[in-house]
């Protein structure tokens, strides 16, 4: 049994780690790997193994296990994997950078026409700095486009980045 | 020794089960009842009947006799469900002083969690009375698409009962794991090493589940789940009932609306009525106590319903659960043939319209292998069993002899924090993950015939402890400018999970934040169930943008949030909590609840 120092330990190192280092798999590895990884990584340390360890360790486990959880989801998607992998190798190769992967125009992400006309305003906004706007653009460009994920996932990065008006 | 029990807190009935020496077993009443009417009946004098004994009353005294509460629980009195259910059930439902729903009775008014608190009660009662010891412990089930505050208010019903709740647990995934432990054992009760991907269709009395799962040995993965909290054979009865009101009206020239016994009378023959057409291809049913006419006489009135006609009223409903199955299917990449078997649950897949419907969607036949009835509950006594293990004794739990390494801490100081996955849900052609590769190498395989429903009265339970690793059954939100939605957590995320933003904020010296939280798949905010806000204040008073603050949302391993708050100048923990909307979950208010309900028992 691994003790509360050793969790402790490992949810440290975790902020450095790649979503394949946590899973413990290799960057090429397919679908089934990694999903394979995942059922070991969750038998290892899914809080429902240490019911019967005081609140602690399991209040860890779960910490160590939400982190295996964020891994699986980004890998075990082709989509999501691929920005991933590709944030991946510029975060290595220039730390400053690493936050984002490098935003394209998001008039080329997306691919109707009254999406494009958005989310082209959109990147005129946030040239301007109008981000608040910017969002609003986006969102309707995200509404004529539901299933397109990267224009959906910039909307996110967008959120982030805009100062929350506290409602009422 | 306490034993704890697996409990199946049904719209129409509830089932116990437990686990001993190895086999789980849903518990019976002296007369040998399994499935306990999920019915409260409160007697003039501060008596309660619960079970068949309140089913009873439900003519005798409709405005005090409470049912299908599990169709309202959790929910704001505001909301749709409740007003359209207010017009329809016999008794009188009023607005609690927390957004939620009360029932009134007799003087009182019990808000909903005390009334499942008796039915939970009665059948601790049960199991204890059965098993011959005390139970302290349960693992309750919900429907997969129960939300935060369902669930929230189920456990308090739990907590008003005298149990421990272990954990709130998905009916399918529940179900699933009975079917695993019962069938995928060798002799030795060791775990074969199979692989299968199962549907697992429960159809209900109020509620319509789809979940998918990957069997893997001992390993339990939810896919995907979708659901209908407010779809099952009740409403199918509605329909009979309306068209025996249509009748009335037409033969006789009287409406029935607005007499609760009347209708309540009517409710209970359709119901008997659909079920008899599972068997057979007609039926009739005499009406004639209903109604009377002007001279007090009763009016003659005989329904007759063939099961073709009934098929013609229920087809839409049941149409409906295929649109909600493959929005599961959608969500985990998959097509309707990729599942190796289907698993029909719950009673209203009697219904020959279901397994019929079923096949045509699946392209197979349902595997009629599980106890429609006992499967969800046979699982949640599985995962008690599972969950209630003690320190000493034997356990079989593979437990990791290491962590992953942890390597000398690296000198970078720049911090591989990964972006926010992204989680949006594709459409359409993904193709279908891979299936895991065999842990072991080839066990034999149990054969099981393929019998029809033999209802397995006992589930073995293996010496290897299983895991279910379960999903969200729905995305959660905070509000955005103009009344959007930013999803934090996307549906069908596995638990436990967390997501962390950092908000900051838009104007000088600020010095609160409310975030407003929601759950559901909308866009728009007001669409989605409002679950309450966090509300950070007293904050530094600094220029805008130059606090932040970082808002942690989890989901728990019941599928439960919680919110973390942490202000990033002052460096220290704000402790901000979710204010809860619709339920009352305030430690007094409980108090008060637990102290009257120990009046009733
Ligand atoms: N033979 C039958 N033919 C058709 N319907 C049936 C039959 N037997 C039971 N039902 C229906 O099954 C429903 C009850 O099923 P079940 O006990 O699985 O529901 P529940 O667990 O109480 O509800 P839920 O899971 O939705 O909360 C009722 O609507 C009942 O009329
Ligand atoms: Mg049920």
């Amino acid at each position: 049994m691994p003790s509360p120092d050793a969790f402790r330990a490992w949810l440290e190192m975790v902020k450095t780690k790649s979503y394949y280092e946590i899973l413990r798999v290799s960057p090429d590895a397919d679908g089934g790997v990694i999903k394979g990884a995942f059922y070991t990584f969750s038998l290892m340390y899914h809080p429902d193994r240490y019911v019967e360890e005081d609140g602690e360790l399991r209040r860890l486990a779960t910490e160590v296990f939400k982190r295996g959880v964020e891994a699986y989801r980004t890998l075990s998607r082709s989509s999501s994997r691929a920005s991933y992998d590709a944030w991946l190798k510029e975060g290595r190769s220039s730390p400053k950078a690493a936050r984002r992967p490098e935003p394209r125009a998001l008039a080329s992400i997306a691919l109707s026409k009254k999406a494009k006309v958005c989310a082209e305003k959109a990147d005129w906004l946030i040239t301007l700095g109008m981000l608040e706007d910017a969002r609003l653009a986006l969102i309707n460009a995200c509404q004529e486009e539901p299933d397109n994920a990267e224009l959906a996932e910039r909307l996110t990065f967008l959120y982030e980045a805009l100062a929350l008006e506290p409602s009422q | 020794m306490a034993a704890a029990i697996g409990i199946d807190l049904g719209t129409t009935n509830t089932v116990a089960a437990a686990v001993v020496n190895g086999e789980a077993f849903t518990v019976a009443t002296e007369d040998d009842r399994r499935l306990i009417p999920s019915v409260v009946a409160f007697e003039p004098a501060r008596g309660v009947l619960v079970g068949h004994d309140a089913v009873a009353r439900r003519f005798l005294d409709p405005k005090h006799t409470i049912f299908s509460v599990k169709r309202l629980i959790g929910r704001a009195w505001e909301s749709d469900d409740v007003q359209r259910a207010r017009t329809r059930l016999p008794f009188a439902l009023s607005e609690g002083p927390n957004h939620d729903v009360v029932v009134q009775v007799r003087n009182e008014s019990f808000t909903l969690p005390e009334i499942s608190a008796f039915v939970l009660r009665a059948v601790r009662q049960m199991a204890e009375h059965s098993l011959g010891t005390k139970v302290e412990q349960a693992v309750i089930t919900v429907p997969a698409n129960f939300n935060d505050l369902q669930r929230a208010a189920t456990k308090i019903a739990g907590k008003l009962a005298g149990l421990e709740v272990l954990r709130i647990l998905n009916e399918p995934t529940a179900a699933a794991l009975a079917y695993g432990q019962g069938h995928f054992l060798d002799a030795s009760g060791s775990t074969l090493n199979r692989n299968e991907r199962v549907a697992i269709y429960d159809l209900g009395g109020g509620t319509f589940d789809i979940t998918i799962l990957d069997l893997a040995g001992n390993v339990f993965e939810v896919l995907s789940t979708a659901g209908d909290t407010a779809l099952g054979g009740d409403d199918i009865d509605q329909l009979i009932v309306d068209r025996m009101t249509t009748e009335l009206l037409q033969k006789h020239r009287v409406s029935v609306a607005g007499f609760p016994s009347a209708v309540g009378a009517l409710r209970v023959a359709a119901e008997r009525l659909k079920c008899e057409l599972s068997s057979h291809d007609e039926a009739t049913t005499d009406l004639s106590h209903v109604a009377w006419g002007e001279d007090g006489r009763t009016l003659p009135f005989v329904f007759r319903l063939t099961r073709e006609e009934l098929e013609n009223l229920a087809r839409a409903l049941i149409d409906r659960t295929f649109e909600v199955s493959t929005i599961a299917l959608e969500r985990a990449h998959l097509r309707a043939i990729d599942v190796d078997h289907v698993l029909l649950v719950g009673g209203s897949t009697r219904m020959p319209l279901v397994p019929r419907t079923v096949e045509t969607f699946f392209k197979r036949p349902p595997l009629l292998k599980v106890h429609p009835d006992e499967v969800v509950a046979l699982g949640a006594a599985i995962q008690a069993h599972v969950l209630s293990r003690r320190k000493g004794k034997p356990s079989h739990v593979p437990v990791p002899k290491e962590l992953p390494p942890v390597e000398e801490p690296s000198i970078r100081t720049d911090s591989l924090v990964p972006p926010p996955p992204s989680d949006v849900t594709q459409r359409g052609s993904t193709p279908p993950p891979p299936r895991i590769a065999a842990p072991r190498p080839g066990s034999s395989i149990v054969p099981v015939e393929d019998t029809n429903r033999v209802p397995p009265v006992t589930t073995r339970v293996g010496t290897e402890v299983p895991l279910l690793i379960d999903v969200t059954p729905l995305s959660l939100c905070v509000e955005t400018a103009g009344g959007y939605c930013d999803r934090l957590i996307e549906t069908n995320t596995q638990v436990p999970c967390d997501r962390t933003r950092v908000f900051s904020t838009a104007s000088d010296h600020q010095t609160r934040v409310i975030i407003r939280v929601s759950q559901g798949e909308s866009m728009q905010f007001a669409q989605n169930t409002y679950l309450g806000e966090v509300e950070l204040s007293d904050l530094p008073a600094l220029p805008r943008g130059e606090l932040r603050v970082s808002v942690t949302f989890e989901l728990d391993v019941n599928g439960m949030l919680n919110v973390r708050a942490e202000d990033h100048v002052a460096g220290a923990y704000g402790v901000a909590r979710l204010k809860p909307f619709a339920i009352q979950a305030d430690p007094s208010e409980l108090e008060r609840m637990m102290q009257r309900h120990a009046l009733y028992t």
